[in-house]
């Protein structure tokens, strides 16, 4: 299933949830939970509070849920909310102007030690560069090339239009090409 | 050739080179028990939502007025259909009797 797919047992949980049933929601949890939990990591970059806004989200949602429309697919909803907590999270660390995030250390992952020697240096120097980045830049950079979002998808989570979106990953690009030349400067053929 | 790689080109690269970086813990991390666990928690804790009280109370009274509904419509049916078979009965029972120029009327 892709995220805009709504199966029949996800659209029953939300009915069920709807009608007074708690228990049902933990179907949602257990079939979004990974992809929220790496949006909110992709964000915060700290994986205690990347934990802590799954749950928000979640909780959020889950109150909201009698204004969700019947039909509708619960991964995009969910994945606005967990975008949307993590940048406020961001906001209140003060880490949201452009040159406090100039010389800030990436992330530990959590299961970097499982990854192969090579792809976990090129890794790290992606993740490096791509942390960098200034603020929103580096947000959408993470959505469109670590979590694969496309240009529309990353526009609804943020609340920010597809021009803009374009715009910060045009920006990115450019960095990141400069950043990254010993790695991916070789010839176009 | 002897250009540099396209933008397209090396964003595509980038993404693919860039995938790993996805937050994916061990599927035995306890991390999927405890957050699925801190939600159930944390939605216990709160009190629910006004549409969920609403629902939770709707949904018994209106199966209580229902069945009440129903039961008043066949009381009802029942009633009508008892009086009218006491009304057909008694025009039925009522007989007039003229013996020497007195009218007698039994079953009134």
């Amino acid at each position: 299933l892709t995220d805009n797919d709504t199966d029949p047992l996800e659209r029953r949980a939300i009915e069920a949830v709807k009608g007074g049933d708690g228990a049902a929601y933990g179907y949602l949890v257990e079939k979004h939970m990974r992809r929220v939990l790496s949006i909110a990591w992709s964000i915060v970059r700290n994986a205690s509070d990347a934990e802590d806004l799954a749950q928000d989200a979640f909780v959020k949602a889950y109150q909201s849920i009698g204004s969700f429309d019947d039909g509708a697919a619960f991964a995009p909803w969910i994945h606005r909310i967990v975008t949307n907590l993590a940048l406020d999270t961001l906001k209140k660390r003060k880490r949201y102007p452009e040159e406090e995030l100039q010389g800030s250390e990436p992330a530990a992952r959590r299961d970097s030690a499982s990854l192969p020697a090579q792809s976990n240096e090129l890794a790290s120097r992606i993740d490096a560069a791509i942390e960098r980045l200034p603020g929103m830049q580096r947000v959408v950079a993470r959505l469109f090339l670590v979590e694969h979002f496309d240009h529309a998808a990353i526009a609804a989570m943020t609340g920010l239009t597809e021009g803009t979106i374009r715009s910060h990953l045009s920006l990115a690009r450019g960095k990141l090409k400069d950043e990254l030349q010993d790695l991916y400067g070789g010839n176009d053929e | 050739m002897g250009g540099t790689m396209s933008d397209d080109r090396f964003l595509d690269a980038l993404r693919r080179d860039s995938a790993s970086l996805q937050d994916s813990p061990d599927p035995h991390d306890p991390v999927w028990t405890r957050l699925p666990a801190r939600v159930r928690d944390a939605i216990d804790a709160q009190p629910a939502g006004l549409a969920q009280v609403l629902a939770a109370w709707l949904r018994p009274l209106a199966a209580s007025l229902a069945a009440v509904a129903i039961a008043a419509t066949l009381g009802l049916g029942w009633l009508e259909w008892s009086s009218a078979a006491d009304s057909g009965l008694g025009d039925a029972a009522a007989i007039e009797i003229g013996i020497a120029g007195d009218a007698y009327h039994v079953g009134d």
